[in-house]
């Protein structure tokens, strides 16, 4: 596995920008309509850093919205699996529960994504392999 | 099966006091969402020794039936 980026959830992107960029981060994709899991995403990338997704709820449906209640910033890990065989072994290493099925993913074209939930609470996204 | 054990599992995984988890259900209990359901089940699977089918985990949605799978 290869660690992709770190999901930050955000109330707006607006509110997260300065911050990124006074780190040293670009944005490399802006405000993509994730419309399944009801998020606007921006990808910031740094070149001495991890790659960061900045998440804002799209509506007041979104399931950010029950995260942000708690807090803002960092609540899932991405990796990217290069073989199915990979996803399954780490999967039953983890114990990772399935949080949603494989979503064909907007950001990635020609991938899917899925989260999982692990047994300390914590979230974890998975780009399939292409 | 100490019923206590288990009833004390799910106070400290959906932050309650022990005595609050009668009658409790993923539809009443704000804290149950589906990270701290993962970690319930979990520590489940750890007192029983076993490894839940994924539709098991899913019926899984109160006091009660996590106490028939313990009574079982």
């Amino acid at each position: 596995m290869l660690f992709h980026h770190l999901g930050h959830a955000t109330r707006t992107l607006d509110r997260s920008r300065a911050t990124l960029k006074a780190l040293g981060y670009q944005c490399v994709a802006a405000e993509i309509h994730d419309v399944k899991l009801g998020v606007l995403v921006e990808f910031w990338h740094s070149p001495n850093a991890p790659m960061i997704e900045l998440l804002q709820p799209a509506d007041p449906s979104s399931p950010l919205v029950a995260i942000l209640r708690q807090r803002s910033g960092p609540y899932h890990y991405c990796f990217s699996a290069e073989s199915f065989e990979e996803v399954g072994a780490w999967v039953l290493e983890t114990r990772a529960r399935m949080l949603t099925p494989p979503l064909d993913a907007v950001a990635f074209p020609q991938r899917k994504i899925q989260f999982f939930g692990v047994p300390d609470g914590s979230i974890f996204e998975l780009v399939w392999p292409a | 099966m100490d019923e206590n054990a288990v009833r004390r599992i799910v106070a400290r995984v959906l932050d309650l006091r022990d005595e609050d988890v009668d009658r409790l259900t993923r539809e009443n209990c704000a804290t149950w969402d589906s990270l701290r359901h993962i970690e319930l089940v979990t520590e489940i699977e750890d007192l029983l020794g076993v490894d839940l089918r994924d539709e098991q985990v899913a019926s899984l949605d109160s006091f009660d039936k996590i106490m028939s799978l313990v009574g079982d």
